[in-house]
């Protein structure tokens, strides 16, 4: 099972994101592309003539990829959650290095967004994962889809997650380091070709890793943790089609003072229970 | 063993002597004991099978005529630099250095050295001795005085005897004489340069360190007074109602030598020495007496206020440091503030004292040790070689030396991410704070994630400067300098790869010796098992050839057959350039953590002396 996940990943990743594309665009009440539409813009992208700024920016962008995969294969695996979130920031890191490489401002600028965004974002995550070796004793995922549900244990770091997902996903109103109208896709921009399908798939691969975070709570009860997920999913694409960007300083405000201060009082209770 | 542990002690002081008189070999010199060094340190390791205890009363006279001469000549200073702090603070370590003489003590073993002094050794002699090999080619570029480099390197060679007779001493007034000597050695080299800048440093870095001097003789009066003995590890299982108020103070020293906050400007200060002093006192060796110390009180403080209190200010320097740091382009600053910060870290989980905690300190105190080392004597090439200071001007240099540029990466990675060696010991502190509950640890969680992350952007956004490519080619890079910074970035990259084994069996070893239970760990090559997780072999092997191979292979490919595009630049024609990001926290945010700072040190030896 795990190694199936694990081989489909980036296919799973597709579809999921097809699927978010065609709901989005029911939101927005237009017909949307088909549920496969990413996997026709990888034969696409595939087919284009590559063009790279220089070696080492191509080449970190493919390790992105990589790194991306490999996290997720590491929740795949029963591994250790706090290892995982690790893998997922060394992955996302690869990427800030990569669009810090290139000699472009956007580029540069959306790094550095992104830089900031992490710097937010990261202890919620590390809090989550504590959080749950709070409820189930143990960081290893294995362990955790054996315990009982943390979702009524942990409420509030399930809210404190929820607040984070835009965020993590780089979606509104979180996504100043992508911002496609002001830095046209920040560390992205620079990439093309067979490069942009690493990173363009890498996205899929976050998406998965982050919905896989919210299905974990609910442990061994899969039905309720599907289910979390589901309305997680459905949570953030509402908020990205009905809020505005905000910018990038306020959202690491926005962040700690909600989602942190959540995460914080959970682990709080957590310790005096 | 005895053999060794006499080459550690003596030989240092031997070849600094040699290198002062014969100034022209001193380079020579200085290269060979440190090649001795190394060899004894490792020896000394695996000859080691129980501790040796050495009794040298005889010792005493010459030793309290050395404590006279020292604080003597700190007063001298004071007087005529008519600086009041100095001369006072000497003034009174006189004063309570003849009060001592007033208590008579049991006979003891003043030299123990047990499983942690030979840790230390290993740290202290092998970076310590690469750094040696590093100054002799860069003391050629920083003066053309022949005295002037005998001196430098006989004083940083002189030091390494002074640290591994430090970490030996069970004595508490030889702790007291060896600590006062880093002192000097610190105030002589941070006045290295002798400017006005570097002298007024350097009696910033006297007074502060002649504090925890100060600190550490009222210990030794209460443990005369108290508890008739002078002997560090006969107090701590001796026990009793002073046992707290004794801990407390040396806990002051200790984190005073490790520059927490409030007392974080004397190592800021000691940037201006020349880069060698920075990399071997600032950073990797003299420093990390304070986790030592910490690490050596810990049975007696874990689980106590006073244990809770210096746990705090670690915390507090690890995350505010950090968040300090965002405001600086020096790329030496950047580097001190990230050592206060990690010295924080070090500090908060030697004094939790947990089995888990004290492993992840000892992790920290070596593979810090190792990638500060090498990150200083990079920057010392970058002041040298390329003239630049400031991480702004780095860029294109990964073109001109794309070898300097990869170790500098390397070396920033290493303390950020899996599968190096920090990374495992802030890993084992979450998983070992977690072990036990209380409102205290949910606090010291937050402090720790927050100020990782902050650690994070600070190293992510000075390693982003680094690889700014201009696609330009060129290359110019001095090997000479190279060949320590190299040696260690090769150490890293092994023991990345084997650091499951190594934390297993050496890390292992070490800690259980400090912690005096077991760890409950299991490490082999294929992985790492702790209570509540687990690492395997492919996850260190994944992250090793993404972040030790990858940054490597990236700044060497070509890749072929692939067009070169520009930049997209919105279709002006405009040179652009976007520069890094800095982050200046409020004033207030300063001024607050010191204050809260000093009030724990304050703490610290009320909730001491009350035994609470």
């Amino acid at each position: 099972m795990s190694w199936l996940l694990t081989i489909f990943a980036p296919i799973i990743g597709g579809l999921l994101y097809g699927i978010e594309r065609k709901l989005k665009a029911r939101m927005q009440s237009r017909k949307g592309p088909p549920i496969i539409q990413p996997f026709y813009d990888l034969f696409k992208l595939t087919d284009k003539r590559p063009m790279i700024l220089h070696s080492y920016h191509a080449f970190m962008g493919v390790m992105h990829f990589v790194a991306a995969w490999v996290a997720l294969s590491v929740l795949f695996f029963g591994g250790d959650l706090l290892v995982a979130i690790f893998f997922h920031l060394l992955s996302t890191s690869l990427l800030i290095v990569a669009g810090y490489s290139a000699k472009s401002t956007y580029s540069r600028i959306g790094s550095t967004r992104e830089l900031i965004a992490i710097s937010a974002l990261e202890p919620v995550l590390i809090l989550t994962a504590i959080a749950f070796y709070l409820h189930t004793g143990s960081f290893e995922v294995s362990k955790i889809i054996n315990s009982d549900s943390t979702f009524g244990a942990s409420f509030i770091g399930f809210l404190a997650l929820l607040v984070v997902l835009p965020g993590l996903l780089k979606k509104s109103p979180f996504d100043a380091a992508e911002a496609h109208q002001e830095i046209v896709g920040g560390a992205e921009i620079e990439f093309s070709g067979i490069f942009y399908e690493a990173v363009y798939t890498a996205k899929w691969l976050d998406m998965l890793f982050v919905f896989t975070l919210v299905f974990l709570f609910g442990g061994s009860n899969f039905v309720l943790g599907a289910v979390l997920a589901v309305l997680a999913f459905f949570a953030v694409l509402l908020v990205d089609n009905s809020t505005a960007r905000v910018r990038y300083s306020d959202m690491v405000r926005i962040v700690y003072s909600v989602a942190f201060t959540l995460a914080a009082a959970n682990i709080i209770l957590g310790v005096m229970a | 063993m005895q053999e060794y542990l006499l080459t550690l002690f003596l030989l240092p002081f031997i070849a600094a002597t040699a290198a002062f008189i014969f100034k022209r070999q001193a380079g020579f010199i200085t290269v060979i004991a440190s090649a001795f060094l190394i060899a004894a340190s490792i020896l000394s390791y695996i000859s080691y099978e129980s501790s040796f205890r050495l009794s040298a009363s005889y010792l005493a006279a010459p030793f309290l005529v050395l404590d006279i001469a020292l604080l003597g000549y700190f007063a001298y200073i004071g007087f005529k630099s008519q600086n009041k702090k100095i001369l006072f603070l000497s003034l009174i370590q006189m004063a309570i250095l003849f009060a001592l003489e007033n208590f008579a003590s049991k006979e003891g073993f003043d030299i123990v050295v047990d499983k942690l002094s030979v840790f230390m050794f290993l740290l202290v002699n092998i970076v310590g001795s690469l750094i040696l090999i590093y100054a002799v080619r860069y003391i050629k570029d920083e003066t053309p005085n022949i005295s002037r480099q005998a001196v430098f390197l006989a004083i940083l060679t002189a030091f390494l005897g002074v640290m591994n007779l430090l970490v030996s001493a069970d004595n508490i007034k030889w702790l007291f004489l060896f600590f006062e000597m880093t002192t000097l050695a610190s105030f002589w080299l941070i006045g290295f340069r002798d400017n006005e800048e570097s002298k007024e440093n350097a009696h910033t870095a006297l007074w502060m360190n002649q504090i925890g001097g100060v600190a550490l003789l009222v210990a030794a009066l209460v443990a005369k007074s108290q508890f008739h003995s002078v002997y560090i590890s006969e107090i701590l299982t001796h026990g009793g109602e002073y046992l707290m108020l004794f801990c407390a103070l040396v806990s002051i020293a200790a984190l005073i030598k490790g520059a927490q906050m409030p007392f974080s400007p004397w190592l800021l200060g000691a940037m201006v020495a020349p880069t060698p002093v920075s990399a071997i006192l600032h950073s990797s060796t003299m420093v990390k007496i304070a986790p030592y110390l910490i690490l050596k009180i810990s049975p007696a403080i874990a689980g106590t206020a006073v244990g809770a209190l210096i746990a705090l200010i670690g915390a507090v320097s690890f995350l505010v440091s950090a968040a300090l740091a965002l405001r600086e382009d020096s790329f030496k600053k950047i580097l001190a503030y990230s050592t206060i910060s990690l010295l924080g870290l070090m500090i908060l989980t030697a004094s939790l004292g947990t089995p888990l905690t004290i492993l992840a300190c000892m992790l920290l105190i070596i593979f810090h040790g190792v990638s500060k080392a090498m990150l200083f004597m990079c920057a010392g090439i970058l002041e040298k070689k390329y003239h630049i200071k400031s991480i702004e001007s780095v860029e294109g240099l990964i073109n001109k030396a794309p070898i300097l540029t990869s170790l500098i990466v390397l070396g920033f990675l290493s303390i950020a991410l899996p599968p190096f060696g920090v990374f495992f010991a802030k890993w084992l502190a979450y998983e070992g704070v977690v072990g036990f509950s209380g409102l205290l640890v949910a606090f010291l969680l937050f402090f720790i994630a927050v100020g990782s992350v902050a650690l994070t952007l600070l190293y992510f956004k000075t390693v982003g400067r680094f690889v700014a490519n201009d696609g330009a080619k060129s290359d110019s890079e001095d090997y000479s300098y190279l060949i320590s910074p190299f040696v260690l970035g090769l150490f890293l990259l092994s023991f990345a790869l084997f650091v499951s084994p190594a934390i297993g069996s050496f890390f292992k070893d070490s800690a259980s010796f400090v912690a005096s239970v077991a760890i409950p760990i299991s490490g082999d090559f294929w992985g790492i098992v702790l209570p509540f997780g687990e690492l395997k072999f492919w996850h260190i092997l994944a992250a090793f050839l993404l972040l030790g191979v990858a940054p490597i292979v990236a700044a060497k490919i070509k890749l072929k057959g692939v067009d070169r595009a520009k930049p997209y630049s919105c279709g002006e024609n405009i040179e652009a350039n976007a520069y890094s990001f800095y982050f200046d926290p409020a004033k207030s945010v300063e001024k607050i953590a010191n204050i809260t700072s000093a009030a724990l040190f304050a703490l610290i030896i009320i909730v001491g002396a009350l035994n609470i």
